[in-house]
């Protein structure tokens, strides 16, 4: 059996090659508050059992909090003094190959799986190629260069030793039949499996979906050299169940769903509509990766208000119910398309569907895309087969070399965060967030040349307020851009009197209904500023604040800021009062009680210091303050 | 074939290999969760029982004294008091130290477990046995009902106990494994008789290691050879020693009834209650151990519900479970179902590990370090049952074990965090608190701790909850309104404020027949005195108090010896010899024999010039001495008046 060894060899080296070089120090936007931000990583304590406990359990991303992501991250900041990026990248890289490697044991099993009865079959050399493909593929380099994304890594890397297993054991069962007891065994390897993958990030889920896809396609209910007609039935029921659940549960507790869409800017049907777009850039990007579509953020996509708003969404809904449909249709024949188009589908399907997350990311495709290399290595396979009076190889450079060198040159732009920025912009200069970006790199190259020579030109930092001001431009509506501009003015210039314009601006917009994640991190950190050494900024953010309250968009974070304000000195607000206040309206929040601990310690009064770390304890039910209390107390 | 064999040697080798390099692995894990704990306190009973070792820092010739003076249990625990004496008289004696070496014993201890567990897995012929005593003794290791045993120093005595039992168990089981193959079992033997004989001086539940050797003989072994024979007579004999060990101890109970009965005077439940109520804590400890609520682990259990009546259907269920439980393994394990016989077994050993402190002595009702031993029975149930199943699924077996690591890793989690909260007085205080608010030991840890900082208001408020708290649970102990008092009256000169007058002019008054029934406090009293703690306190008027309460009208009976000795040293601080001679006096009429009311007799006789009186003590002290009932610090003090 040929299997194309050397070939594959040669691809994992210069996947491995061109990552390497282009694993640049520097950490971008969702890496903050699960590792630079976040000090259970970034200040971790190796010798420390309760440090790595926090560290585990520091991230409130998804239900579970994905505590075996953690852990990798906390191992790559384990052992380094000043926290540097690259060995979460490389550590990324590591991951990549390792699942290039279980993507291939995967599909070669698959290969073996292949019923008899289709008539296109793929060979190993197809599965070859699939692999390559997927490594080779520069829309993963926004996700293996991006260390926070080692969540979606982990469970893509957990989903495919799944499926491995699952297809390998199934195999021998297809031959020889199974025991019970070997059936009970594979059931609590694969959910064991599923756990870590689950742990990892929400996904891993999705590989009991997976399972049964493979099942109806592949193995098509095969049982000890016989067949079981209703063990493909069971597959195929499997497979519809979770489409049945989410369809009952919408009907059931469309809340469940719906909930958190207020905290964004486009409706539910609007993400739905806008989804059937997206997964056709997803395929678009990885089946002709451009460099101009491809992107770290893009935001600048429309979002679709209805079928034919824009027209090319019912266009898509229409290109994807024909390109099943005819895939269904040859499912027979050429399983592998339908699974690959499937896998696809089902591998977006959490991200990609009803839940009220962001709409566009890359890294939603590095376990979705599998299904797309198999089907892109299927169809390159039946190409090279009607070319068979031609040599294939000349076939395999035609699109190996392209992959490469398009591979290398995104590798090249991630390597360095500036060089990143402005090429989304240039790319995606309908992205404001793409401007907000650029405004932040140009900065910080900035501070760093000041840091570097005593003395820097102002370029960069005009050259961020620019991107700040097309930012606004771009997104009136948002206080975002304003609030960049503020603190870009106050830190940089000063003297600025536009610096009046912004905070008028920003207090125009905060009366929003709805204020987005970004805009209530913005408006913190104007107000952080403004509080700053309690000087005469602190006037201006009460009545920033409220301005907020008056809005009726309540927070936390405004009232605890009308404390600090209080602690200002500020006129006609007492602190204790107000403090007394927040307690009252948040008597379950910690943040609260540790204002209440501060206070406590300000007026050296014992008995509420103990009484205030008590509140703490009892609210900390997952004991995550642990820590923090440890030194707090100190004795 | 020779290199077939050697494939074998190596593949056997590296069957051991891995099981030995995580098991170094995971003690070493065990030994970094817990070293923080070191940085607590003492707590409790240390005080108690450890504080007055301090001084063998300055008298290291009190050594053997301090060894062989500690009389608890009956048996005197002087294996234990050694570790301590040791770690006084050539460390520094500090909580932490001894800390340390607890979570050292902890770790060795879990080694033990690990020998125990897999020889116990090998007996059974269970696949994987190596991995399955990893099973059993991670669990043990890591859960964290552990953590109140490891760092409270003085349950150290526990810890011993266990280590002892499961060394002599090790040693049977050795032995039993060559029995009539080779003669080193009675080496091995030999070895288990010298641990049976240490196990009940580091604890009296030491006396335990027989019986369960008896229990792992009939349910395990079952009489069962190494060359497959079966030994009628252990077979039978080990069913038989267990029937007349329970004839035993029906025997004792009825004989000794009264004494028992009388234990429960000190009580605020009966025996009858007591007997009730440890159905339901057997059950809690088993689900505490798998299934933890970390917010009610701790020290401080005298809140624990006391069952009343058999009619309560709580008290009812866990009875009745425990006793079918019992009979249906038996009855299984009769009916020919072998799996039914190592759980039997581990049904018994758990019982029977608990049988000293959980039964009908009158101790306090709930510690969670009472299961540090029988926990060893629940850490096998695992790889008991993930054994029976791979005997008869083999394929089952690795996914099990592979399963196991998942409840393992959230359990050493947990401990994590407990080890946290033990690592600081503060936060473990309040932790107390938080899971029993009504308890009284947690609100008076509290009050003190509150004092200590100057809050002495906060102090007085968790004084009186813990107080109001001592008349209505059942399960604390009952503190009469003169403790209260006086501990009000202590926390005063912990928070620096003079003395409360009216606390003061309440001392005494209730129960004039006994005001106060705890020496503690009063120790604590004595203690903050000679200290310093709080110069500007009015001592003199406590004294006067004090001398109103007991010497207006004197009656040996109003007091304990401990009240009258606390009070004589007192007062000979506070220079009122008289007062301490009359104290001491009325300490001799209930303890005639007590060494140190004789010394301090003598003493305040010298100083207040009673020859005659002096003379009398001398002579009796000397009679006690010849006798050699002097301790070598009584002797040495008795010099300083010949």
């Amino acid at each position: 059996m040929r299997t194309g060894t050397g070939r594959l060899a040669i691809v994992f080296f210069a996947v491995a090659c061109l990552y390497w070089l282009a694993s640049g120090d520097y950490f971008l936007f969702d890496d903050g508050p699960a590792i630079t931000r976040n000090a259970a990583i970034s200040q971790l304590d190796l010798a420390s059992a309760g440090a790595w406990r926090d560290a585990i359990f520091s991230s409130s991303a998804g239900p579970t909090g994905r505590p075996l992501a953690m852990f990798s991250l906390a191992l790559n900041a384990a052992w380094q003094d000043s926290l540097s990026a690259i060995p979460f990248k490389l550590t990324n890289l590591l991951i990549h190959l390792l699942c290039g490697l279980l993507l291939l044991g995967f599909l070669l099993q698959l290969q073996r799986a292949q019923p008899a009865a289709a008539v296109s079959r793929l060979g190993v050399p197809a599965m070859g190629l699939a692999v390559a493909l997927w490594l080779l593929a520069p829309l993963h380099v926004s996700t293996v260069l991006y260390p926070v994304q080692r969540m979606a890594q982990l469970a893509t890397l957990f989903v495919l030793l799944g499926l491995y297993l699952y297809t390998r054991w199934r195999i021998r069962w297809a031959e020889q039949g199974a025991s019970v007891a070997e059936l009970v065994a594979a059931g609590l390897w694969l959910g064991l499996v599923t756990v870590a993958a689950v742990m990892s990030k929400e996904n891993g889920l999705l590989l009991l979906w997976l399972l049964p896809l493979v099942e109806w396609l592949f193995l098509r209910g095969r049982w000890a050299g016989g067949e079981l007609p209703w063990l493909r039935w069971l597959a195929l029921l499997a497979l519809v169940l979770p489409l049945v659940l989410v369809a009952a549960l919408l009907l059931g507790a469309p809340e469940y769903f719906l909930a958190g869409y207020g905290q964004r800017d486009f409706s539910f049907s609007e993400r739905l509509l806008t989804q059937v777009r997206v997964l056709w850039h997803y395929v678009g990007w990885f089946v002709l990766p451009l460099p101009g579509q491809l992107g770290f953020l893009h935001d600048d996509i429309p979002v679709s208000t209805g079928w034919f708003a824009p027209g090319t969404t019912a266009l898509a809904a229409v290109a994807w119910v024909l390109v099943l449909a005819a895939a269904l249709r040859a499912a027979r024949a050429c399983p592998w398309l339908l699974f690959g188009l499937l896998f696809f589908l089902i591998g977006q399907s959490m991200e990609s569907s009803v839940l009220a997350l962001e709409m566009v990311f890359e890294h939603r495709n590095y376990l979705p895309s599998v299904g797309l290399a198999i089907v892109v290595a299927g169809a390159l396979g039946a190409l090279a087969r009607r070319l068979s009076a031609r040599d294939p190889r000349l076939l395999l450079l035609a699109i190996g070399l392209p992959l490469v060198l398009l591979l290398g040159l995104r590798t090249y732009t991630w390597g360095d965060e500036l060089r990143l920025a402005q090429s989304n912009a240039r790319h995606h200069p309908d992205s404001p967030r793409g401007q907000y970006f650029l405004s932040r790199a140009l900065t910080k190259r900035h501070q760093e040349t000041l840091a570097r020579e005593g003395q820097a030109e102002l370029d960069d930092l005009l050259a961020a307020r620019a991107a700040l001001q097309r930012m606004a431009a771009l997104q009136p509506e948002s206080l975002v851009a304003y609030a960049a501009l503020y603190l870009l003015d106050a830190r940089w210039f000063p003297g600025n009197p536009e610096q009046g314009t912004a905070l008028d601006a920003i207090q125009a917009r905060a009366g929003k209904p709805v204020l987005s994640a970004s805009e209530v991190n913005g408006l913190n950190a104007v107000i952080d500023h403004q509080l700053q050494d309690c000087g005469p900024g602190a006037a201006r953010a009460l009545a920033l604040v409220e301005a907020l309250r008056a809005a009726g968009t309540h927070s936390l974070d405004w009232d605890a800021a009308r404390y600090h304000i209080a602690r200002c000195g500020v006129d006609g607000l007492e602190p204790e009062q107000v403090l007394s206040e927040l307690e009252q309206q948040y008597p379950g929040n910690i943040r609260v009680q540790y204002l209440r601990l501060a206070a406590s310690v300000e007026a050296n009064d014992v008995a509420a210091m103990y009484a205030a770390v008590a509140r703490i304890q009892a609210l900390d039910k997952e004991r995550r303050q642990l820590s923090r209390l440890r030194k707090l107390v100190s004795d | 074939m020779r290199g077939r064999e050697e494939s074998g040697l190596v593949a056997s080798i590296a069957r051991s290999v891995w099981p030995c390099l995580l098991l170094v692995a995971i003690l070493g894990f065990t030994l970094w969760v817990y070293w923080p704990g070191q940085l607590g306190g003492f707590i409790l009973d240390d005080r108690s029982s450890l504080l007055r070792l301090q001084a063998l820092a300055a008298h290291p010739q009190w050594f053997w004294d301090y060894v062989f003076g500690d009389h608890s249990g009956g048996l005197g625990r002087w294996v234990s008091m050694f570790t301590f004496a040791l770690e006084h008289a050539f460390v520094d004696g500090s909580a932490a130290t001894l800390k340390r070496h607890s979570i050292l014993l902890h770790v060795l201890t879990g080694a033990l477990v690990y020998w125990f567990a897999y020889l116990l897995c090998q007996s059974q012929r269970y696949r994987h046995g190596a991995w399955l005593g990893l099973l059993a003794t991670t669990l043990w290791l890591l859960a964290p009902q552990q953590t109140s045993t490891v760092l409270y120093p003085v349950q150290r005595m526990a810890m011993l106990a266990a280590f002892f039992v499961l060394l002599a168990l090790v040693f049977y089981l050795k032995g039993r494994a060559v029995l009539g193959v080779s003669r080193t079992a009675w080496g091995w033997w030999a070895l288990c008789a010298a641990s049976l004989g240490l196990a009940p001086f580091a604890k009296e539940n030491g006396l335990l290691a027989l019986p369960l050797i008896v229990v792992v003989e009939a349910a395990f072994l079952r009489g069962r050879l190494a060359d497959g024979r079966v030994q009628p007579l252990l077979r039978s004999g080990s069913w038989a020693l267990i029937g007349l060990g329970l004839l035993a101890v029906v025997a004792y109970f009825l004989i000794k009834f009264d004494s028992v009965q009388r234990g429960y005077d000190a009580r605020s439940f009966t025996l009858q209650e007591r007997l009730l109520t440890q159905p339901g804590i057997l059950w809690d400890y088993v689900f505490q151990f798998y299934w933890p609520d970390l917010a009610r682990m701790g020290v401080f259990h005298d809140d624990v519900r006391v069952s009343t009546s058999l009619l309560e259907p709580a008290t009812a269920l866990a009875l009745a479970s425990w006793l079918l439980l019992l009979p249906a393994f038996a009855f299984a394990a009769l009916s020919g179902l072998a799996w039914a016989w190592p759980l039997l077994g581990l049904v018994l050993f758990f019982l029977g590990a608990h049988s000293m402190e959980s039964s009908f002595f009158a101790l306090e009702l709930y510690f969670e370090h009472r299961n540090y031993l029988p926990a060893v029975a629940l850490a096998l149930l695992p790889a008991v049952l993930v054994g029976e199943v791979g005997r008869r699924w083999p394929p089952l077996s690795a996914p099990l074990l592979a399963w196991g690591a998942v409840p393992l890793l959230l359990l050493a989690l947990k401990t994590v965090s407990q080890v946290q909260i033990w690592s600081s007085p503060t936060l473990l205080a309040l932790h107390h608190l938080q899971g029993h608010p009504q308890s009284v030991r947690a609100n008076t840890d509290m009050a003190t701790r509150m004092a200590q900082l100057g809050g002495f208001e906060a102090a007085l408020e968790f004084s009186r909850t813990g107080f109001h708290a001592s008349q209505t649970q059942k399960a604390a102990r009952l503190e009469r309104e003169g403790d209260f008092r006086l501990r009000n009256i202590a926390l005063a000169c912990m928070a620096q404020v003079p003395l409360p007058r009216a606390e003061l002019a309440s001392l005494g008054r209730a129960h004039p027949e006994r005001p106060i029934g705890d020496t503690n406090t009063l120790e604590v009293i004595v203690g903050l005195q000679s200290a310093g703690e709080c110069p500007q306190f009015e001592w003199q008027a406590l004294a006067d108090r004090f001398a109103a309460i007991y010497l207006s009208e004197p009656e040996s009976g109003r007091a304990s010896v401990g009240v009258y000795t606390s009070l004589a040293v007192l007062m000979n601080a506070l220079e009122r010899m008289q007062d301490g001679s009359d104290y001491a006096d009325l300490g001799l009429q209930q303890a005639t024999d007590n060494t140190q009311l004789l010394l301090m007799s003598l003493h305040f006789a010298t100083v207040l010039g009673e020859a005659e009186r002096a003379d009398e003590l001398m002579s009796r002290l000397l009679d006690l001495e010849r006798a050699n009932r002097l301790s070598a610090a009584d002797v040495t003090n008795l010099k300083i008046y010949l």
